[in-house]
């Protein structure tokens, strides 16, 4: 393991991300993203590290959104990675609260969706209430984000999913549902769920963060290192 | 600061009426014109002014904890340095060098003096870790107990002028030391978690070093002590008993040097709030400074200070041509300034009018006319030292719709948006990061290689596209959904919006265009730490000194020691 800190890892991430040479995605947010999960000990470099994969590909569309209704809104990401979108689709909700009192947002066929903790917790911080849920593409979890407003870091609860009971066409969609509110939601009773992450326990890893510095394996933070130097030109001879 | 609100989101940016002399600030088009911010000189907000105000009022001390150097020079030194709150200790490596690795730029990789900044006590275990890790810089790895980690190499000929002087029983040649200026000058000093040690974040409920860069500056103020006593330290044992110190003043007149380069132009541009906070301060201090009345002002310590300045800028050695035109301009310009204020005084006229009469002068000089001016208020100005710490989030706020967007393109941007980028002149400079230590470089696009991995600071393009992007779009439709179906304007939309809404905003500054001179992005930085004798040894990197003129360790105060001058050219003068 190595010790890096908050602020050494923003800045690999970010020059990770900009290696990348993609239209669309806000380096500085992506980077902080990586960071404000990792910080909490939920494996941030690593869900980078793998979204990397999916952002590499370079087929990057603005997302195409649709309506249910004037509170429930359906938005495809072609297969993307959140990071490029999370940042303008939470704006956009942001706006339709004004008028409505909660929305449904259905982002689909989307990856790395673990990633949208940070911003999410931006959005509370700012008055808005969150529930988030999506179930694993890798693992047969289903993960719930738990934010009222105001609060700085979320609840997390995850349930294992039986495959029989799981909805598979919800996780061949590769779905993140969020539901958004001017008012509280209540909190789910964590005996329904193998583990509660508590935002006191988030807190306190992300205060040692803070202090000794983030625990990262090498061979993740040597992977990340690898990717940011895309960026760089060769010497001139 | 305090949070402004747009139906429903908060953000932190500057209200409109916080301060009572906003409407009386200057307006950003002058203040954040790239070559006036390339005239900036040191003021009482600099950072090492406010460092050193800090240590004598709480009464900071400094002691030797170790000293082990060999005869040569080479070893370990540590100081102890004891605040109300804290022990720190400054870790000090010595090495030897060949003269051919005595390189300033970041892709040296040997330095004559490395040194660390330490929280706390040093035990056996972490000493060990330092001498492992301090000397390799940024090949090295480092704990959140270190907060500054830095390098410096020395100007050898004053080092060796200065130990043979003062082994033999005299004092040096002054000529020697007005050339330089210094005994040892930094590479790079590094904070806020750069390889390893601690993010700024843990210092900001740290009363001693809860301020940008003070951690920083207090690292290199202990180094100028550093400089001395090791220069002491090798001449007594050259010269033994009939070896001398250096003359106080002497001592008082070296300071730190710095070389500086290009690295430093991103920081500027990709901290554009941390910039704003900088200026904007220094723009309320002279906001109400300009408001007081001249008849009632220390005319004697305004003169004083400005030909100080004067004698300051004749004794600058520079091989910079340019800048030697500029520094005789301001001589000049200075003591016409002087002459008018000889007339104002008795005129029932506040410092403003002062200020327009010297918009006729050049940039040079009315800058340091405000940087003197301001030290006559100390009561008015010393307090904004407090708020230099920027909130770096740029955001937009709910409800913002294309015409508000457009309102704040077309009052804060016009600097950007009549740019033509279809000319080349306006697009010929790319900026990259080189495999060499990562260092920002220059290239000539279509010329040299490297433009399809162009770093992001071109602001005025992005600015520039985001406004022909806004304006065929409908004046009502919100800017959140305008950025859902063009999300490549995202970034630069949330800059606009919240640089758009502080009182300077960006640098108004096309970092891409033929004629830009990043040196004056570089000398702003510079001058707001405290920099003072500006010597540019190309378009792109400048020598400078810290700490010249202020106070050594055992005679802290809180005064003046703006313009620093050789001590005996001064008295001839």
């Amino acid at each position: 393991m190595i010790l890096v800190s908050h602020n050494e890892l923003v800045g690999v991430a970010t020059k990770a991300f900009q290696g990348l040479r993609l239209p669309y995605g806000e380096a500085d947010l992506i980077a902080n993203m990586v960071a404000d999960l990792e910080m909490v000990g939920l494996h941030g470099i690593k869900h980078f590290i793998n979204a990397l994969n999916y952002l590499g590909n370079k087929n990057n569309k603005p997302c195409h959104i649709t309506f249910e209704s004037s509170v429930e809104i359906n938005i495809d990401l072609n297969d993307e990675s959140i990071l490029c979108h999370i940042p303008t689709i939470l704006g956009y909700i942001s706006d339709k609260l004004l008028d409505e009192n909660s929305v449904k947002l259905n982002i689909n066929n989307c990856c790395n969706r673990w990633l949208a903790f940070g911003e999410l917790c931006k959005l509370s911080k700012n008055g808005i209430s969150i529930n988030a849920c999506w179930n694993d593409f890798f693992e047969p979890i289903g993960i719930k984000y738990l934010l009222n407003s105001g609060d700085e870091l979320p609840d997390i609860y995850i349930k294992r999913v039986e495959e029989a009971n799981s909805d598979l066409a919800i996780n061949s969609k590769r779905r993140l549902t969020i539901e958004f509110s001017n008012t509280h939601f209540k909190l789910p009773n964590s005996d329904e769920y193998q583990q509660h992450l508590s935002s006191t326990r988030l807190k306190r890893y992300q205060e040692e963060s803070w202090t000794k510095g983030i625990s990262v394996q090498v061979s993740d933070w040597e992977k990340l290192k690898r990717s940011s130097q895309a960026i760089l030109v060769p010497c001139k001879s | 600061m305090c949070r402004e609100s747009v139906e429903g989101m908060v953000l932190n940016m500057p209200e409109r009426d916080e301060f009572q002399s906003e409407s009386s600030m200057r307006d950003p088009a002058i203040v954040m014109d790239p070559i006036r911010l390339g005239a900036m000189h040191q003021t009482r907000l600099s950072f090492v002014r406010g460092l050193l105000r800090r240590m004598y009022h709480n009464k900071w001390q400094l002691d030797v904890a170790q000293w082990q150097i060999c005869s040569k020079g080479f070893g370990v030194v540590i100081y102890k340095l004891t605040t109300p709150n804290q022990d720190y200790h400054l870790v000090i490596f010595s090495n030897e060098i060949d003269d051919e690795d005595r390189i300033d730029r970041v892709i040296a990789e040997k330095w004559d003096i490395t040194f660390a900044l330490v929280i706390g006590e040093i035990d056996k275990k972490l000493l060990t870790q330092l001498q492992n890790n301090v000397p390799l810089q940024e090949a090295g790895r480092n704990s959140t107990q270190v907060i500054v980690l830095a390098r410096a190499n020395k100007s050898v000929r004053v080092f060796e002028h200065l130990v043979d002087a003062l082994a033999a029983g005299e004092q040096p040649e002054r000529e020697v030391l007005a050339q330089v200026g210094y005994i040892l000058r930094t590479t790079a000093v590094y904070g806020n978690g750069k390889f390893g040690i601690a993010d700024f974040e843990i210092l900001q409920d740290n009363p001693d070093f809860n301020l940008s860069f003070s951690a920083q500056m207090c690292a290199v103020y202990i180094l100028r002590q550093f400089s001395l006593d090791w220069v002491h330290y090798l001449a007594k044992q050259q010269g033994g008993e009939q070896a001398v110190e250096l003359d106080k003043g002497l001592q008082r007149y070296l300071g730190v040097g710095n070389a500086t380069g290009l690295g430093m132009a991103p920081y500027l541009i990709n901290h554009p709030r941390v910039v704003d906070q900088w200026l904007s301060q220094r723009e309320k201090a002279v906001a109400v400074v300009s408001e007081q009345d001249i008849a009632q002002a220390d005319i004697t310590l305004l003169t004083e200070l400005l030909n100080r300045a004067r004698t300051h800028l004749q004794q600058v050695v520079t091989i910079d041509e340019y800048q030697q035109r500029l520094n005789h301009q301001a001589v000049l310009d200075l003591f016409e300034i002087v002459k008018f204020i000889g007339y104002t005084k008795h005129q029932n006229v506040t410092w403003q009018r002062q200020i327009e009469y010297n918009q006729r002068f050049s940039l040079e000089s009315q800058e340091v006319f405000l940087a003197c001016l301001l030290e006559c208020y100390p009561q008015l100005v010393d307090p904004l030292e407090q708020d230099m710490n920027a909130d770096e989030v740029l955001a937009i706020p709910r409800g913002t719709s294309i015409h508000h967007m457009l309102e704040v393109l077309k009052t804060r941007y016009r600097w950007a948006v009549d740019i033509d980028f279809s000319q080349e002149e306006n697009q010929y400079w790319f900026w990259y990061r080189s495999e060499d230590k990562e260092e920002p470089r220059l290239g000539v696009r279509g010329i040299e290689p490297g433009d399809d991995k162009e770093l992001s600071l071109d602001i005025a393009r992005q600015v520039n596209q985001l406004y022909r992007a806004l304006i065929v779009e409908p004046d009502n439709r919100s800017l959140a959904e305008f950025l859902l179906a063009s999300p490549q304007y995202a970034s630069i939309a949330r800059r606009v919006w919240s640089l758009g809404h502080c009182h300077m905003g960006d640098i108004q500054m096309n970092v891409l265009a033929k004629q830009a001179l990043p040196m004056n992005l570089l000398r702003s930085k510079l001058a707001v730490f405290g920099a003072t004798k500006f010597d540019p040894r190309s378009d792109r990197w400048v020598r400078v000194t810290l700490f010249q003129g202020a106070p050594l360790m055992d005679e802290l105060h809180p005064d003046e020691w703006l313009f620093p001058v050789l001590p005996e050219i001064s008295k001839r003068n």
